[in-house]
């Protein structure tokens, strides 16, 4: 910790509904599309981060955080009494923790990894969303993701016939 | 006699853009499927398109085509197909022809050995001589016809016009490409020749001859080698202009350039180029010494040394009858590199992987358990590897809708 706490440089990250977070910069910088902003001085004292409200962007944070100083403190990695396995394993069951949220917020998750492009996160939740859906039957996965099936049954039938080779 | 009116626009179904797809990909919710399905094998997409229009409209369009090749295609390279029958290419894995004797003896009846050249972000390029051009994608099994050859294949040891046809990637205009390279004559004896090269893209499908005739001239019995934005043939030998040089075609510029190739202890055996992990390589395959000797380019080039290549593998396939090279194959041809860094060999009979730490060959096909060996002598197999993708082998694969 002693070791962040020197270099501690500070960036505010402001969501659309005008909540603030004040975030250390190498948290911030977990988002490729931030730290592109802050190396090419386009980032001042506050980041307005647009489309990603208040609600969903606490939780990115809140995953930066968790996040930081495993992949950011490398160099302090020997030092360290905590060996990086048993590390690795612990931010594992944390994830499996933080993903635990319903459909909705987890594809405004994906947004948001997807838009700020921090590829932990983007993995993460797609990952989730990918299991449910190439274990399941087509009726499965319409009624996991709410989706209706708009097609009439010939032309179900005539896309069937044109992917063959997929359902073999 | 009625006159139509002078029109001031040209009725025309052209599509000017791409609205289409704007309008699919508008909807945030659309992102983000398209982010999760990208993650996915092509095999399981085709079959998810049955869930309702919009995945369809999604899977089917040429930005998420794309956004699922730069995530799922380019490392998928593991899985060989075999493949038989010209005139409508059929595709078999590995897996299937190991486990099923009789469509194993249907995939191995090419009378002649074909070079298979890599499959070019997604697609895959099979010429032959009576069956001409075809452009297809392994995975979804979709091909399309594109053109006769427009030379005849340098097998025929008559014909005066031998050529190669490649397909490359241009990845400034995101399209795919059929370069033909075809002698308009040559002499061995005179030293005498000339040589043309065309273009053909996929998106318009004109053919186009390259202003620049190729400065050296290249072998042509083996299809060209496509890495990075560029195609490359081997120098011919029997040419003084073409000894131990390589033609490389920057596919954006449409330009020549000429590499010198790596230097080999005397003249025998041959040159080949080959692609693996994406870059270039140049194979010498000496069947004196019964060496295969595969090389990387350096990086950076340096200009003294030995032409700016390092000997990256040194592979003595004496040993193994199914390989060898005075015996059995007379070409082998290095496929790809796996994760454990095993080199896949080609010899158009036989598959086997070679493993440089220990120095052994494992024959992967044909095993030597199926009677297939036994019984008769089969042709060749053509095997390819695939990529998993959706790429489609038409020619307006990105103004589809």
């Amino acid at each position: 910790m002693a070791t962040r706490e020197a270099g501690k440089k500070m960036i505010m990250l402001k969501s659309p509904d005008g909540m603030e977070f004040e975030v250390e910069e190498a948290v911030a910088m977990e988002s490729q599309t931030i730290r592109k902003m802050i190396e090419d001085d386009c980032a001042d004292t506050a980041i307005l981060i647009p489309n990603i409200n208040s609600k969903i962007l606490s939780r990115v944070i809140e995953y930066c955080n968790k996040h930081v100083p495993t992949t950011g403190a490398t160099g302090a990695a020997a030092s360290d009494t905590v060996a990086p396995a048993a590390l690795a394993e612990d931010l594992k069951i944390w994830d499996a923790e933080f993903i635990k949220v319903n459909r909705a917020t987890r594809f405004d998750l994906i947004q948001a990894a997807s838009y700020l492009n921090i590829k932990g996160l983007l993995d993460l939740t797609s990952q989730t969303t990918i299991d449910t859906i190439s274990d399941n039957s087509l009726e499965e996965i319409r009624s996991f993701l709410s989706t209706k099936n708009d097609y009439l049954p010939e032309e179900e039938q005539t896309i069937r016939r044109e992917n063959q080779w997929a359902f073999q | 006699m009625t006159q139509r009116p002078a029109a001031p626009y040209e009725e025309s179904i052209e599509s000017t853009g791409r609205p289409h797809e704007d309008i699919i990909f508008s909807s945030t919710s659309s992102q983000v499927l398209a982010q999760v399905l990208r993650r996915l094998p092509a095999r399981t997409l085709g079959r998810l398109k049955c869930v309702c229009r919009t995945w369809r409209a999604i899977i089917e369009s040429g930005r998420f085509i794309r956004l699922h090749y730069e995530h799922t295609g380019r490392s998928s390279l593991a899985r060989v197909v075999l493949s038989s029958m010209p005139y409508d290419w059929q595709f078999a894995s590995l897996d299937s022809c190991l486990n099923d004797l009789k469509l194993a003896c249907q995939m191995q009846q090419l009378r002649r050995r074909v070079v298979s050249s890599k499959p070019c972000h997604g697609l895959l390029l099979i010429a032959h001589d009576s069956y001409g051009v075809h452009v297809c994608n392994p995975v979804t099994g979709a091909q399309v016809f594109h053109c006769s050859l427009p030379f005849k294949q340098p097998s025929d040891a008559a014909a005066a016009h031998p050529g190669c046809v490649g397909l490359g990637y241009d990845l400034l205009r995101e399209e795919h490409i059929i370069v033909v390279l075809a002698y308009k004559s040559r002499n061995f004896d005179t030293g005498s020749y000339s040589m043309e090269c065309s273009i053909r893209r996929l998106t318009d499908c004109m053919t186009k001859k390259v202003a620049p005739s190729p400065p050296i001239p290249v072998t042509v019995d083996v299809p060209p080698v496509y890495a990075g934005g560029k195609m490359y043939w081997m120098g011919e030998s029997r040419f003084s202009a073409g000894c131990s040089s390589i033609l490389v075609f920057d596919i954006c510029n449409e330009s020549f350039d000429v590499l010198p190739a790596p230097l080999t202890m005397g003249h025998s055996g041959r040159m080949v180029v080959a692609e693996l992990t994406g870059q270039v390589r140049v194979v010498h395959i000496c069947p004196n010494t019964e060496t295969m000797t595969i090389w990387r380019k350096q990086e950076p080039v340096t200009l003294n040394d030995g032409r700016g290549w390092t000997r990256e593998h040194w592979i003595q396939l004496g040993q193994w009858p199914d390989f060898s090279l005075r015996t059995e194959a007379r070409l082998v041809i290095p496929l790809a590199v796996d994760d454990a860094g095993r080199i896949l060999l080609d010899t158009g009979r036989a598959l086997g992987y070679y493993d440089p730490r220990n120095q052994t060959l494992e024959t992967v096909y044909p095993t030597t358990s199926s009677s297939l060996q036994l019984n008769y002598r089969p042709g060749f197999f053509f095997a390819v590897l695939c990529e998993d993708s959706l790429v489609r082998p038409n020619c307006r694969q990105r103004q589809y809708f």
